[in-house]
C-alpha cells in the first residue's frame, strides 16, 4: 500500500519496455483525415487499431445530425437523466433501440462501461450469483466488485464449465445471472452463445442470460444486432447491453431487455443516477447511425471480407493469431519485449495497431490487437499486410511477401 | 485435524505444481508475493480448488485471503457450508 510504493510499483513494471520505444498511453493523434488515416505525433498512419468497425465516425449523415443537435439543443445536459438530464433524443433513442432489438425497453447509459457497472451491479444484490465468463472485460470484474452478490467464474467459453458451476448453486434461493460477451475485445473469439443460451434454459427459471454485445453489435447477425441474432438464440438473451463507442462511432452504452419491470433500474442503478446524460450531438450521431447501419448492409458484408483477407494473409506469414476471423485480428507474440518491438515498427512503417500486454490479457499472453473497418479499401489492406511482412521479416517474427498475394479473397 | 491436514497438502500440492519446484512453498506463504502469481492467475487456481473439492468458492471470500493457510481454511469454511456461498448446497447432503 501507499501512493509512492504504487507509482514505483508502475515505474519498473513498464519503464523498461517504454525504454524500447514510444510510450503507448501518451501517444496523441494531431489530426484523423478519415476513419482509417490519422497524423500520430507528426507522423501518417494507416488506422488498424480502433473499434471503429463500420466507418461511421466520419459518416457525413452522422457528422451533419450532431452538428444540427448542438446547435438546437446545445453542446451538453449538465445534468443527470434523474435529474435535468432527459431530453426528447434519449426518449427517442431509448424507443428506437427497442426497436432495432424487437424487446420491450432500453436504458441509456453515459458509456458503455457505465452500462456494464449500472446493470450487473443492480440486477445482482446479495445472495444472488453473477457467473462470469474469466475472459470478461474490466467493466464487468468491476460491475461485480460494485454488487454484494456471489461472484463464480467459469472457463472461458466453456458452457460445460459453466453447467458444472451452476449445478454447484442449484436449489440456492438467490438469482443466477450468467455474463457472457459476444466477441471478446481481446482476442476477437465469440461466444458459444447457442451452447450457453442451451445451458441457461436447463438450469431454470432462476437463471438469467446477459451478453455484453459491445464488439459484435453492427458487425454479426443478419440485422447487425449481434452474438444473439447469429446464434438464433434473441429470446434466450434477457438483458443485451451494447455500446455506441464501436461499430455506432460515438459514445454511449445501453440495455436493452424483455423482463417485465426491467426499466425500475433507472432509480437505484448508480452509474445511470449520477452521471451527465448522453450530450445531444452525441444522442443525434447514434441516432443517425443505428439508421445507417439499417440502410447500409453491405458495410458488414465489406467488413467481413476485410477481416478474412488480414487473417489469411497474417496466418500465411506464420503470425500465430486469434482462434477465429474476426474484425479483432489478435497477433500473438512471444513476450512483451516483441510485442513493443513489432508495435515501433508498424508506427514506424506507417501502421497504428494497439498493444496488449499482462495483466490487461487473458492467459498472460502479449499480443498486437489489429482490427479492420469497413472503411478499410482493398489497397489499404494490402498495403497493410506488405508492412506487416516487412517488420515481421526484419524483427524475426514473422514475414513471407508472398502471403499477401494468397490472401486476396476471389 | 486430519482432514485439515489433508486439505492443507492438497492445496499445498496443487498450488506447488502450479509455480514450479523452484518456488519452494508452505502454508504460511503469501498466496501472491511468494508465488509470482498475478491477480488472474490467482483466479484461475480458485477455479481449479472449486473442482478439485467440488466446491463453490465466491470471489470476495478472496479479499481475506493472504496466505495459503487461509485459502485452505476458506476450502474447509466452504466445504462446511460455514459461508454464504455454500447455503444450497449443504442443506440436502
Amino acid at each position: 500500500m501507499g501512493i509512492k510504493r504504487r507509482i514505483e510499483a508502475v515505474r519498473s513494471a513498464y519503464g523498461a519496455l517504454q525504454a524500447l520505444g514510444r510510450d503507448p498511453t501518451s501517444l496523441k493523434f494531431d489530426r484523423l483525415s478519415s476513419p482509417t488515416r490519422a497524423m500520430l505525433d507528426g507522423k501518417p498512419v494507416m488506422l488498424f487499431g480502433t473499434n471503429n468497425y463500420l466507418g461511421l465516425t466520419f459518416d457525413s449523415f452522422c457528422v451533419a445530425a450532431a452538428a444540427e443537435a448542438a446547435r438546437s439543443h446545445g453542446a451538453g445536459t449538465t445534468g443527470s437523466r434523474i435529474a435535468n438530464g432527459t431530453y426528447e433524443g434519449h426518449r427517442a433513442l431509448e424507443r428506437e433501440i427497442a426497436a432495432f432489438y424487437n424487446k420491450r425497453a432500453t436504458i441509456l447509459y453515459s458509456t458503455g462501461y457505465l452500462a456494464n457497472l449500472g446493470v450487473i451491479s443492480g440486477l445482482a444484490e446479495k445472495g444472488d450469483y453473477l457467473l462470469i465468463d474469466a475472459d470478461s472485460h474490466a467493466s464487468i470484474y468491476d460491475a461485480c466488485k460494485m454488487s454484494d452478490a456471489e461472484i463464480i467464474r467459469f472457463r472461458h467459453n466453456n458452457p460445460d464449465d459453466l453447467a458444472k458451476r451452476l449445478a454447484r448453486v442449484k436449489g440456492t434461493p438467490g438469482d443466477k445471472i450468467v455474463v457472457v460477451e459476444g466477441i471478446y475485445s481481446m482476442l476477437g473469439d465469440s461466444s458459444p452463445l447457442a451452447e450457453v443460451a442451451a445451458v441457461k434454459r436447463e438450469a431454470g427459471e432462476d437463471t438469467y442470460l446477459l451478453v455484453d454485445e459491445a464488439h459484435s453489435l453492427g458487425v454479426l447477425g443478419a440485422h447487425g444486432r449481434g452474438k444473439c441474432e447469429e446464434a438464433g438464440v434473441e429470446a434466450d438473451c434477457d438483458y443485451i447491453i451494447g455500446t455506441f463507442s464501436k461499430s455506432v462511432g460515438t459514445t454511449g452504452g445501453f440495455c436493452v431487455s424483455d423482463v417485465p419491470g426491467f426499466e425500475t433500474l433507472r432509480s437505484y442503478s448508480r452509474p445511470y443516477m449520477f452521471t451527465a446524460s448522453l450530450t445531444p450531438p452525441t444522442v443525434a450521431t447514434a441516432r443517425a447511425a443505428f439508421k445507417r447501419m439499417a440502410e447500409l448492409p453491405e458495410l458488414r458484408d465489406r467488413l467481413q471480407r476485410n477481416a478474412t483477407r488480414l487473417y489469411r494473409g497474417l496466418r500465411a506469414m506464420g503470425y500465430d493469431l486469434g482462434p477465429e476471423i474476426s474484425p479483432v485480428v489478435a497477433v500473438k507474440l512471444p513476450d512483451p519485449q516483441s510485442a513493443v518491438m513489432l508495435w515501433n515498427g508498424l508506427i514506424d512503417a506507417g501502421i497504428y495497431t494497439n498493444i496488449a500486454i499482462p495483466p490487461a490479457t487473458p492467459n498472460a499472453l502479449s499480443l498486437l490487437r489489429v482490427s479492420v473497418s469497413a472503411a478499410h479499401d482493398d489497397a489499404q489492406i494490402t498495403e497493410a499486410l506488405e508492412i506487416f511482412a516487412d517488420v515481421g521479416s526484419k524483427l524475426g517474427l514473422a514475414g513471407a511477401a508472398e502471403a499477401v498475394a494468397e490472401s486476396r479473397v476471389a | 485435524m486430519e482432514r485439515t491436514e489433508a486439505i492443507q497438502g492438497r492445496v499445498l500440492e496443487l498450488l506447488g505444481s502450479k509455480i514450479g519446484a523452484d518456488r519452494p512453498i508452505t502454508l504460511d506463504s503469501s498466496v501472491v508475493s511468494d508465488t509470482g502469481l498475478d491477480s488472474v492467475s490467482v483466479m484461475d487456481f480458485v477455479m481449479e480448488l472449486e473442482d478439485e473439492f467440488d466446491i463453490t468458492i465466491p470471489l470476495d471470500l478472496l479479499a481475506e485471503v493472504r496466505t495459503v493457510r487461509d485459502l485452505a481454511d476458506t476450502v474447509i469454511a466452504v466445504s462446511d457450508g460455514r459461508t454464504a456461498g455454500q447455503r444450497g448446497r449443504n442443506s440436502g447432503d
